[in-house]
């Protein structure tokens, strides 16, 4: 099967590396695979993308996809030797970029266990108020909302409910509202704010060691896959290459560890 | 005269004149501060007031609250719960009060009560009073809780009203006096009160109709200080509920809180007036609302009652409550000043009521709040200097403190004191039908965080419905 023109190992990389793309994107955007996940109160698909992990992600399927089209290519092409091609596909270089990414995700991860943040402070204050996850926002969601059909029906009862007991009903309702807004007043700061946002800025607003890490690792990302597609090899990338990306991700940690804290 | 244009108080909570400043150093002639022969016989056993640390949290005695109602503080005063039977007032009973109080804090020890601080533990406090200056004949203006004394400072009464929550059971708050700011509004003189919380001063009736735009964040007091457009009035009201989500203790200075955090305040406040172009016109008023039950050696004096309502026991409000801190600072006034009225011939000395005194006159409102008010010594005699000649340090320089996540967390989990719970039962006062709600007290009792966001909450509610 294949596409006139187009080799059979570039349509089904293209068609591997698009569903991994699209089942990772699925899963970024609905559940906490890409998210920081810091603040158990927030549902999964409102928590902040996390740097690290996104930049794991990337590095991932283009990795996926270098393997894969090479050693298409490789299997593919005549007199095809196995051993020669695993050792031509899983060069130290492509180790390197995998070891960087995920130094940098557990880095990211480490930071935000050992530091005091905002995140912290917003968890604990939401515990107080009795919100401890995402269950607990669920529940007082669900009690307003019977309390308000409670107090809505209340003129169809047939025997009518004394005075003070529904004024307590109307001081309870109110509480949980109150209680809600305050939820989602001190929530709404930690919110995703779109994909781009998430990765280029921190409470504070937009930050340079996040945006210089990400225009790295996309930069890099994008010589990797010209490389491969212009040799059909792994890419031998230059020692000051990978130096770079490392310092980017260095960066991006040692600031991270200087982001807002309490 | 000194040409003052914006008077700024900053009120703080709970402390007497000794707990902060009896042991101010070098003391100067005819101040009256602690000579080391001041004690309380508790039991047979002499407790001396002294710096000694007492407990584990050196800034943060007396641990915890001492009493401070209208019976606690006549027993701190006369020894006795009726003050008919013992006169003059002997200051001898803060210790017997303090060792009767319940603790649900863990082991109380009588001789915190007499604890006072040093130099080197409130610098900010010490080095503005002897840069500006000090006044030692400064009292509450009654001898009982935070809200009349506060009444007192807006109104020049609390209309008969002793502890806080009375005012909740006499239909008295919403607080319905003629208040300081509602005069100043009819002279179209401009007033603030900048808050970080709750602020008590909302609970005045009469300002309601202007709250909405004269009630501001603090960080706008900053704000309009850095830009020298100050109100000839600035009303700050601390912060009286840590936040835990901005991980923000306390700053009020009310026992148990840290005293240091209140300090980060008052150099907060100072600098950016100091910094700020209006400094020359300013005079910065630092003071506390009542002494919270700690101990201090000076009796109050009679006052003059406010009105004709009478409190407990009928007791018409014709004593000051017990000596506060008070720093008068403006580049009009000497260095060193000690500010005492007593001694220049005035038949009264200062209460919170001189506040509204001051006011007046910087106003031209003629017509006193009260009897109090109107028999109250001014400040501006002592603004002194022919130009605004003393501009004191460039900058003051709190001890540099940041509270662990683990003492928020602590301070949010905490039960509210009888104070935190009365301001939190005043916010819900603040709903349309201003009513208390009925709220079901069934359940785990709340802490200090829960109250404390309900009552931002309702503030915020309340001043956007105004």
């Amino acid at each position: 099967m294949g596409i006139p023109g187009w080799p059979l190992p570039a349509v089904w990389t293209i068609v591997l590396v698009a569903f991994v793309a699209v089942l990772l994107l699925w899963l970024g955007k609905t559940s906490a695979l890409l998210k920081d996940q810091l603040i158990p109160q927030i549902p999964a698909a409102q928590q902040t993308f996390s740097l690290a992990r996104s930049q794991m992600a990337w590095w991932f399927i283009i990795i996926l996809g270098g393997f894969l089209y090479v050693f298409l290519v490789q299997a593919l092409g005549p007199h095809p030797d196995f051993t020669a091609i695993l050792a031509n596909i899983i060069t130290p270089q492509a180790v390197a970029l995998m070891g960087i990414s995920a130094v940098t995700a557990g880095g990211g991860a480490w930071v935000d266990a050992a530091q005091d943040t905002p995140e912290d402070s917003l968890n604990d204050g939401l515990k107080l108020l009795g919100l401890c996850n995402i269950q607990d926002v669920a529940a007082l969601r669900q009690d307003i909302a019977s309390l308000t059909a409670q107090l809505q029906a209340m003129p169809q009862n047939p025997v009518p409910l004394p005075p003070d007991m529904v004024a307590k009903l109307q001081d309870t309702l109110r509480d949980k509202q109150l209680l809600l807004q305050n939820y989602q007043d001190r929530t709404a700061p930690f919110c995703s704010q779109g994909w781009f946002r998430d990765m280029t800025s921190d409470v504070d607003g937009t930050a340079l060691h996040r945006l210089q890490a990400l225009v790295w690792t996309i930069l890099l990302g994008v010589i990797f896959v010209f490389l491969i597609a212009k040799t059909s090899r792994i890419p031998q990338l230059d020692d000051n290459l990978l130096a770079l990306m490392g310092i980017s991700s260095a960066g991006y940690v040692g600031f991270k560890y200087n982001e807002t804290q309490y | 005269m000194a040409d003052i244009r914006h008077v700024v108080v900053l009120m703080l909570e709970n402390r007497s004149f000794d707990s902060l400043l009896g042991a101010l150093s070098p003391m100067p002639p005819h101040f009256n501060g602690l000579n080391g022969r001041e004690y309380n016989v508790y039991e047979g056993q002499r407790y001396a007031a002294t710096s000694a640390v007492v407990g584990s949290a050196p800034f943060s005695i007396p641990t915890p609250d001492p009493g401070e109602s209208y019976a606690d503080i006549t027993e701190q005063i006369f020894s006795s719960p009726d003050p008919e039977k013992i006169s003059p007032p002997a200051m001898s009973g803060f210790v017997a009060n303090y060792a009767a109080q319940k603790s649900t804090s863990g082991p109380l020890n009588p001789q915190a009560v007499m604890h006072h601080y040093t130099e080197a533990q409130v610098p900010v406090l010490h080095q503005l009073a002897k840069a500006f200056g000090v006044s030692d004949q400064w009292f509450a203006s009654a001898p009982c809780q935070t809200w009349p004394n506060r009444f007192f400072t807006h109104a020049g009464t609390c209309w008969g009203i002793t502890d806080n929550n009375k005012f909740f059971e006499n239909g008295q708050e919403p607080f319905r006096r003629p208040s300081i700011f509602a005069a100043l509004e009819a002279a179209a003189k401009p007033w603030r009160v900048y808050f970080h919380d709750f602020p008590q001063s909302l609970l005045l009736a009469d300002i309601w109709s202007t709250a909405a735009r004269r009630f501001r964040d603090f960080a706008q007091f900053l704000v309009d200080a850095k830009a020298g457009v100050l109100p000839l009035y600035s009303f700050i009201e601390p912060k009286y509920f840590a936040n835990v989500f901005t991980r923000s203790p306390p700053n009020d200075m009310h026992p148990p809180h840290d005293i240091r955090y209140g300090e980060q305040l008052i150099a907060t406040v100072y600098n950016a007036l100091r910094a700020g172009p209006g400094w020359e016109n300013t005079l910065f008023i630092i003071t506390y609302d009542e002494h919270g039950g700690c101990y201090d050696h000076v009796p109050p004096p009679p006052a003059v009652p406010p009105d004709a309502q009478a409190g407990p026991a009928g007791f018409r409000f014709d004593a000051y409550g017990v000596r506060v801190p008070a720093v008068i600072v403006s580049p009009w006034l000497a260095p060193g000043s000690i500010l005492q009225p007593l001694a220049d011939g005035e038949v009264h000395p200062f209460d919170h009521t001189s506040i509204i005194k001051t006011l007046r006159e910087l106003a031209g409102i003629a017509t006193p709040l009260t009897a109090r008010d109107e028999a109250a010594p001014s400040l501006l005699p002592y603004l002194t200097l022919p130009v605004p000649s003393n501009l004191g340090p460039r900058q003051v320089i709190p001890q540099n403190l940041k509270p662990s996540r683990a003492e928020l967390r602590a301070n949010g989990a905490e039960l509210p004191n009888e104070y935190l719970a009365a301001l939190g039962k005043a916010a819900e006062r603040l709903s349309p039908e201003l009513r208390t709600i009925a709220r079901d007290t069934s359940g785990a009792a709340e802490n200090v965080a829960q109250v404390g966001e309900r009552a931002v909450a309702q503030v915020r509610a309340f001043l956007a419905r105004l």
